[in-house]
């Protein structure tokens, strides 16, 4: 569903992405996981055909990302870390929006909308009432999560889904997830929590510096690599090693 | 599902999308929908009448030449239009969050590009409507004019909006193709500072050319034909007065100047624009300003008076905050600066009007003196500051002390 071959993206001489490979097949959940400005959201912004490759190719859903971009973008739904919305319009109004723009005929939008609604306990009457830039962080990140999923997409790929969820939310939009891989969509989680990773998750993929560091299924290369936990293991290969003295030291400089 | 590049109801949406964005304007944080819908119409429809009121105006050429008549009205219409334009398209054109909500979908980014500029087509209508409606009806009054003439002024009003906007949005497209994506941010910024300044310099011409004595000969003369006002005037002088060969002649030029820009910014050089609209998600490594003006400003907080006045560490930091916004951030730079450039500009404009009397300089001098208003400016950038809202120091009894620094 999801292939890459020698990805690249570079700002100027900066190297984001660098030679990145890996195929994704249909109903997978696969953890995206790597350090601050390993490139995880570069990766996924050319995924989604927000940004160009420099060079190499990737195919979602057997769409080219740089000859077949409208192709990939009917056929792909994300989640940014950012949560960007447009503040000044009402959550349904977005919604609606969004359903124009894939050509949900409006009936069936509202239709779909209500379902979301239930599904995450929102109230219609704050959805109608309420502009986005009134909406607490966890509010909008229902709506925005709605809006990706809204056209029924085979491929869906979440950036930081989970920030200003409140526990009750995170937990349904686990088993959320899992729900849609069953139905055979594909699933990219992109996550700094690497529990909810290990829990739902059934590959990982991690990267730093723009390269792909480790690939496979999160129980299987923690023992390969003896670290007890997939957290324990991101931090042997991403650089993270003595936190705990480095955590002493810093407090440290308080009491100085 | 069904193919949507450039369908209806993606465009549809998209125009109802920007047009509610516009309106309500970009951020509103903390506004219920509920009250927005009796403030924003009645706001819109306040600033039409006030514009319908400035379009009185037109009475004072109620004795012209249909010519001389069309010439004032289009070319107050181009400085008004300018103005607005100028300063309301860098935000709606190259908007950054538009990346992580539109970029995704599948919708060509000509297609954002159409739509955005639609609305401000319709919008600049609608003032330029307000603005010639008194002049339409005063037309009728020339001796010349037949009765048509209300129509045909409506029509060439719209092929100036239209220019208008396709010469702003014309700007910033070479700007992206000629200068690239490193200096993007501050160079949309700079375009529309000198589109606004270039607007209010050219917006002089008229009145320099009003306050001539021999002004209906000037407005007749040959070399007034080069001003865009002459041209859509002829268009209303061919089609509505008894037009001759020039006024035909002109009138030609305005519709391929008007055709040609068009199809140039909206066409032809629509690539740029999906080129800077790519540009604007890149996540580029800023860089703080360079080491001059760093120890400038530092020097600046911590010497001299500047010392003494910002002797409170709050204070001090809250400054070098909000010269950092101006510096750096590219939201405050596109609000900021080119509405305070009409005003630095205007003291220079009176002293030059008045040849440096007494009565000039005063005026220059007040007009200087509005400058402090841009201060609730400064305050609306601390509101919109997340780092200092959490502070202690933000609540409204300690505000002023804050813009002061």
């Amino acid at each position: 569903m999801i292939t890459l071959r020698n990805l690249r993206k570079c700002f100027g001489a900066q190297v984001a992405v660098d030679d990145l490979s890996f195929e994704v097949p249909s109903g997978q959940i696969v953890g995206f996981l790597g350090p601050n400005g390993a490139g995880k959201s570069t990766t996924l912004k050319m995924l989604t055909g927000i940004l160009e490759p420099s060079s190499g190719t990737a195919q979602i859903a057997g769409f080219d990302v740089r000859t077949q971009v409208l192709d990939v973008k009917r056929n792909v739904g994300f989640v940014p870390d950012s949560g960007a919305v447009f503040e000044s319009l009402s959550g349904l109004e977005y919604l609606e929006l969004v359903a124009a723009l894939y050509g949900i005929p409006a009936e069936a939008a509202r239709s779909r909308i209500q379902q979301f609604i239930s599904f995450f306990d929102l109230s219609f009457e704050t959805l109608t009432d309420k502009l986005l830039g009134a909406y607490s962080k966890g509010m909008r990140r229902k709506v925005v999560i709605t809006a990706a999923l809204l056209h029924n997409p085979p491929v869906v790929f979440f950036d930081e889904p989970l920030d200003g969820l409140d526990a009750n939310a995170a937990v349904g939009f686990k088993a959320l997830i899992q729900t849609l891989a069953r139905e055979g969509k594909t699933i990219v989680y992109s996550s700094h929590v690497l529990d909810v990773v290990e829990r739902v998750c059934d590959r990982v993929l991690i990267i730093d510096k723009g390269r792909l560091l480790l690939d496979g299924e999160p129980q299987e290369l923690v023992q390969r690599h003896q670290a007890g936990t997939l957290e324990r293991l991101f931090t042997l290969l991403t650089g993270g090693e003595q936190l705990e003295q480095r955590a002493e030291a810093f407090a440290k400089t308080f009491k100085a | 599902m069904r193919p949507l590049a450039g369908s209806k109801l993606a465009e549809r949406a998209l125009q109802r999308l920007f047009l509610t964005v516009f309106l309500r304007g970009r951020s509103a944080r903390g506004i219920r929908k509920s009250l927005t819908p009796s403030s924003i119409p009645s706001k819109l429809a306040l600033t039409l009448l006030l514009y319908a009121l400035v379009g009185g105006v037109a009475l004072v050429w109620r004795k012209q030449s249909l010519f001389v008549l069309s010439t004032c009205l289009h070319a107050m219409t181009f400085v008004f239009l300018g103005t607005f334009v100028a300063a309301s398209a860098g935000e709606l054109l190259f908007n950054k969050d538009e990346a992580d909500i539109l970029l995704h979908r599948p919708v060509a980014p000509r297609t954002v590009l159409w739509a955005k500029i639609a609305v401000l087509v319709r919008v600049s209508l609608w003032l330029a409507g307000a603005f010639n409606l008194v002049g339409m009806f005063v037309g009728l009054a020339a001796p010349d004019a037949q009765l048509w003439f209300p129509l045909v002024h409506l029509l060439s009003t719209a092929l100036v909006a239209l220019l208008c906007t396709a010469w702003v949005v014309l700007v910033y497209e070479l700007c992206l193709r000629w200068f690239g994506r490193e200096r993007l941010d501050g160079l949309i910024t700079f375009a529309q500072v000198v589109v606004t300044l270039a607007t209010v310099l050219l917006g002089q011409a008229p009145r320099l050319l009003l306050q001539h004595p021999g002004f209906t000969r000037l407005a007749e003369s040959s070399w007034a034909l080069l001003l865009p006002p002459a041209w859509f005037a002829g268009l209303d002088v061919a089609l509505a007065g008894h037009g001759g060969v020039t006024s035909w002649a002109v009138a030609a030029l305005a519709l391929v100047v008007t055709l040609g820009t068009s199809w140039l910014a909206l066409g032809r050089l629509a690539l740029s624009y999906e080129h800077g609209l790519r540009v604007l998600g890149e996540s580029t490594s800023l860089r703080a300003g360079g080491g001059t003006r760093r120890r400038f400003i530092h020097t600046l907080a911590t010497r001299g008076p500047g010392a003494w006045l910002l002797r409170d560490p709050v204070r001090r930091a809250t400054f070098l905050l909000v010269l950092a916004y101006l510096a750096r951030n590219r939201d405050t730079k596109l609000r900021v600066y080119p509405g305070i450039v009409p005003l630095l500009i205007m003291p220079f404009l009176l002293l030059g009007r008045e040849g440096g009397s007494s009565f000039g300089i005063a005026f220059a001098g007040a007009y200087l003196g509005l400058v402090p208003m841009f201060i609730p400016t400064a305050a609306g950038m601390r509101a919109g500051s997340g780092t200092l809202q959490p502070c202690t120091c933000t609540d409204s009894a300690d505000g002023g002390n804050i813009v002061g620094g």
